[in-house]
């Protein structure tokens, strides 16, 4: 279980994140956050992953305070994420940086993440030269070296286009059930969101409006008010 | 699994390159480097020539250590003096006040700069490139002041600085002998394949991979789970030990530690011979000592020193971004397409 507990990072007198708890299971499964601009998603994430250390709060892993601990703990200890921009290492090839990165988590199967990830195609070619949707399932691919328990995914589908993304959220979707796999989704498209994940969070100027199914989420007025508007 | 390295630095072309040479080949061609090296007392008669290839090759390790830390780190080290100067100044007061043999001497201040270089990385290595740049020039610029303390002039000798006295032979050869060109080459030689060796396969091995991958993201790497702190102290710490080379080979061949050493012009030959030679090689900041070494003797003679230095320099960036290396790399690509 990932529990969050009155989580809040200020920027001086901005609170970019204000009092958020939720829980989130770890059974598997892709858990969606979702939020106007400004709503404090890419905060939540650096807090949760410990790119950025909490003004006040706590985050536990099955009982477990990580709140102070350090990315590379929390990377060896099964919890890995993606970046809203692309993160790869620039000038080496999609093998070469999967091996590297392997190295440090004790993944022995490279090969079945590239699988996974259908990156076989371009498994020999230097990162800079491939598509933009390639460069994206490599970073992912860097995620989930090491069978982590939970993944934190910021805008896995920034960039892409509908049928693109649709089809990574598919993947997403196969791939949690396949590994036991929790992910964690930050995502602006909120159709794909409410159609492939379990369950959301959406958050409206830093603070957690809702926490529950997506058909409850979807349903909500405060969610329609401060997020959804005429859409829904 | 394929546990392909990222890529690697190339020993003679290119910053890098995707197919590097074979240890095997690397080393038999070190190893005949060496041999060729050695005989080249008996080519060149002049004393001259010979002391001018002696300092070229001495300034060449320096920079073959500062280009290992800006080609697999990204950190530009103005202040190379520090560890060009404290080494011999630790040798001759292993001489001097503590009495040790030449041999013990030499170990003590290679031991204790090393030690010092891991203390200062742990320190300044987390700075951003040009803090740390900034901060290696305070500290060769503190080192300087240190030796020049009045309380401090019986051990470091102030203005003077530390003449020599060796306490014995070391590998056979006498104080006289290290000041002969012909005799200092060999020892600056195969020191310089042995540091130009161990530096390749520094950048081949998987901490080179790390380092060169560090360089590249950063924030990814500590989100893969490695630390990035201690590769980066150990990268300096390698960086200043191969600069220390060329400190002792230095403090050697003249027999004096002068705050001459510890100034900022002495580590400051370094840089552009660096630039000028490549930094993306283990060879080219060599052929840009050389090449510095030469210019300097040239514009020696004409008494416009610095400004024909400048002017060279500047020249050659402009002409060869990539430096020497790179333009003999461009060479052999246009003979490559010829054949």
């Amino acid at each position: 279980m990932l529990r969050v507990e009155q989580l809040s990072v200020h920027y001086g007198s901005f609170r970019a994140l204000d009092d958020v708890s939720f829980d989130v299971s770890l059974t598997g499964g892709l858990h969606g956050v979702i939020g106007p601009n400004g709503a404090g998603k890419s905060t939540l994430m650096d807090a949760l992953t410990g790119r950025r250390l909490p003004t006040r709060g706590r985050v536990y892993i099955d009982g477990t305070d990580v709140t102070r601990k350090s990315v590379q703990w929390r990377r060896r200890h099964g919890m890995s994420r993606s970046f809203q921009r692309t993160s790869i290492f620039p000038g080496h090839t999609v093998r070469e940086q999967l091996s590297l990165a392997a190295s440090r988590v004790f993944e022995t199967n490279v090969d079945s993440i590239a699988d996974v990830m259908g990156l076989r195609d371009v498994y020999d070619v230097c990162v800079d030269s491939i598509a933009y949707g390639y460069q994206r399932r490599v970073d992912i691919a860097l995620a989930l070296l090491g069978k982590p328990r939970l993944m934190l995914l910021d805008e896995p589908a920034a960039g892409l286009t509908g049928k693109e993304t649709v089809a990574l959220f598919e993947h997403l979707t196969d791939l949690v059930k396949e590994r036991n796999l929790t992910a964690i989704v930050v995502e602006h498209d909120v159709d794909a969101v409410f159609r492939f994940c379990n369950s959301i969070t959406a958050l409206d100027l830093g603070r957690v409006l809702l926490t529950g199914a997506a058909h409850e989420v979807r349903r909500d007025q405060r969610v329609i008010t401060a997020y959804l508007g005429s859409a829904a | 699994m394929n546990n392909g390295s990222l890529a690697t630095p190339n020993l003679i072309y290119g910053a890098t390159s995707s197919s590097p040479m074979r240890p095997p080949l690397v080393i038999a061609a070190v190893a005949a480097l060496a041999v060729l090296g050695l005989m080249l007392p008996y080519l060149v008669s002049s004393t001259y020539y010979m002391n001018l290839l002696v300092r070229g090759v001495i300034l060449g390790i320096g920079a073959i250590g500062l280009g290992f830390l800006m080609q697999q780190c990204g950190l530009v080290m103005i202040g190379v003096s520090a560890f060009i100067g404290l080494p011999a100044y630790l040798f001759a007061i292993g001489l001097g006040t503590l009495k040790l043999t030449t041999g013990a001497s030499l170990a003590f201040a290679f031991a204790s700069t090393v030690a010092f270089a891991f203390l200062n990385g742990a320190l300044i290595t987390r700075a951003k490139p040009l803090p740390f740049a900034m901060l290696t020039l305070a500290l060769a610029q503190l080192l300087k002041s240190v030796v020049l303390l009045q309380p401090l002039r019986d051990i470091a000798g102030g203005d003077d600085g530390l003449p020599m006295s060796f306490n014995g032979s070391f590998l056979g050869l006498t104080q006289e002998q290290f000041a002969s060109p012909a005799a200092m080459w060999r020892v600056v030689w195969v020191s310089l394949c042995g540091a130009m060796l161990v530096t390749w396969w520094l950048a081949q091995s998987k901490f080179g991979v790390r380092l060169r991958a560090i360089k590249a993201n950063e924030e990814r790497m500590r989100f893969c789970g490695f630390s990035t702190y201690l590769p980066r102290i150990g990268a300096f710490t390698f960086a200043c030990s191969v600069m220390s080379l060329s400190g002792l080979l230095l403090a050697l061949n003249t027999g004096l530690a002068s705050p001459d050493l510890l100034d900022f012009a002495t580590g400051g030959n370094s840089l552009p011979a660096m630039l000028i030679g490549g930094s993306g090689t283990v060879v080219g900041p060599l052929l840009g000592a050389l090449t510095f070494t030469w210019g300097q003797d040239v514009f020696g003679s004409t008494g416009d020193l610095e400004l024909l230095t400048g002017l060279a320099v500047i020249l050659v960036l402009w002409m060869c971004p990539d430096g020497l290396a790179g333009l003999l790399r461009r060479a052999a690509g246009i003979l490559k397409g010829a054949r």
